[in-house]
This record gives structure tokens, C-alpha cells and sequence, in this order.
């Protein structure tokens, strides 16, 4: 077994060119996968502040003034909220009337309880894996689990 | 820069007269003139930024708030204000431009 991996280590030089193809293939998956974790938090937010619903319950396209009224919220980051959510993919922009609509399919995922597509909580089990991060970069370390609890 | 304030804008030009034909390079991230333009996956993820550290940011110091994605007008207002005469866009890559200020 040893011999073998010698002579496997042996004959396969290291890659030393680049492929710039596969380079920004993954690069184009990374920046994906970022947009997606950033965006987390947002959608997070829409949930936990009623954005989602006040757009479900509104059923037509609103400006961010609308939701920000509709919602208690600042239109200031309203109206940043809503551009990430657009570029995302989650709402729809218009950009001649300069409104927002979420879809009624997308409503399902992220207002309607009773739909088997809901899923809107997955992101409060997300937004918990990243607050317990100091827990598990010890426990990779200690090989101990992350429950404080005694048994 | 869209982070911060008028007040910021100005403090910029002080370092950048203390030398003669002082530039200030500016990098800040890629954005397209219309939100609609903006609507991909760099966009996405700088909105996002945007939303959770340029815009509160500039609201702490009671600045305009521009965005992440404010574009060359954005930019381009705020440095003005700062008593900068000479704006351009001086290069710029897919997440990123850079912008040239001078007195």
C-alpha cells in the first residue's frame, strides 16, 4: 500500500498552469454562494418584519414608501432590501413603474404556513448555525459537542 | 466612500492637498447607473452589503445614505460636495471601480 501511493505521488507532477476557464467557473460559483449567505439575513428579516406577508396581503405591485408604510419599517432600507431581494430572484422588479411584487408561487415558500413549500423557517435554523459559530470552531478542535448542559 | 459622509468627503481633500496635485483614488464596488441593470448575482451580493453595512454606516454619521450601489452619479455628487473639481471613473473590473479625485 505504501509502495503504491509512492509511486502514485511519484508520477503525478503537480498541476502548475492555470485553467482561467475553471478558475471563473467557480468563481462565478463562489460569488453565488456569497450572494446567497449574505442574502440569508435579509430574508430573514422579511420574515421576522412581515415584509413577505405585507406583500402577499397587498396582492399587487408597491413602491418601497408602501411597504415601509405598511410595515412600521424606514424606507431607507426598505428600498435596499427590496433591490437585493429583486436581484435574488425572490420579487419582481418593474422598472417603469418602479415597483415590487412577490409572486404568488413565492408566497407559498415564504408566507403561506398551511403550503407544504413553506420554508421561511430554514432561515431562523440558518441564522442559528452562524450565531453558534465560536461553538463549533472549538469543538472542531476539541472534539467535544457544543451542548453547555450536563447530563 | 458611499459609507460615509459630506463631512468625510472633505476630511479627504485636506490629506490630498497636502501635496501638490494630490489625487484620491476612490474603490468602491461595481455598480451599474439603474437598479435594473443591477439585478444579478454581483448586484445581489452588493445589495445585501449594502443593506446590513453601507447604509447604516452612512446613517450613523448622518451621512446620504447613498448605497453600495449608488453608480458614478452617486459617487460622483458626494465627492463633488467634498470640494472636489476633477471626477472621473479612472478604471474598473467586474466587482470593483476605481474613481480619480482631484482639487
Amino acid at each position: 500500500m505504501v509502495l503504491e501511493n509512492l509511486v502514485y505521488a511519484e508520477s503525478s507532477s503537480p498541476q502548475t498552469t492555470i485553467d482561467n476557464e475553471k478558475l471563473q467557473q467557480f468563481m462565478g460559483k463562489v460569488l453565488s454562494d456569497f450572494g446567497g449567505a449574505a442574502s440569508a439575513v435579509l430574508v430573514y428579516i422579511g420574515d421576522k418584519l412581515g415584509l413577505y406577508k405585507a406583500m402577499s396581503d397587498f396582492g399587487k405591485p408597491m413602491t418601497s414608501k408602501e411597504l415601509a408604510d405598511r410595515t412600521g419599517t424606514s424606507e431607507r432600507y426598505i428600498r435596499e432590501w427590496l433591490a437585493n431581494q429583486a436581484a435574488g430572484g425572490y420579487l419582481v422588479y418593474d422598472s417603469n413603474s418602479q415597483k415590487y411584487i412577490l409572486p404568488i408561487e413565492h408566497a407559498q415558500a415564504l408566507v403561506n404556513e398551511n403550503s407544504p413549500a413553506y420554508v421561511a423557517g430554514g432561515f431562523q435554523v440558518v441564522m442559528s448555525l452562524f450565531r453558534d459559530e465560536p461553538k463549533f470552531l472549538e469543538a472542531f478542535k476539541t472534539g467535544k459537542g457544543t451542548c453547555t448542559q450536563k447530563t | 466612500m458611499n459609507q460615509n459622509s459630506w463631512k468625510h468627503s472633505r476630511l479627504v481633500k485636506v490629506h490630498a492637498l497636502k501635496k501638490p496635485d494630490g489625487v484620491v483614488m476612490i474603490v468602491e464596488p461595481f455598480a451599474n447607473d439603474k437598479l435594473e441593470d443591477n439585478l444579478n448575482p454581483i448586484g445581489r451580493l452588493n445589495y445585501a452589503a449594502s443593506t446590513l453595512v453601507c447604509v447604516p454606516a452612512s446613517l450613523s454619521q448622518n451621512g446620504p445614505a447613498l448605497g453600495a450601489q449608488a453608480g458614478e452619479p452617486g459617487i460622483s455628487k458626494v465627492v463633488k460636495a467634498g470640494g472636489f473639481k476633477h471626477f472621473r471613473r479612472a478604471t474598473q473590473t467586474p466587482f470593483n471601480i476605481v474613481y480619480e479625485a482631484k482639487a
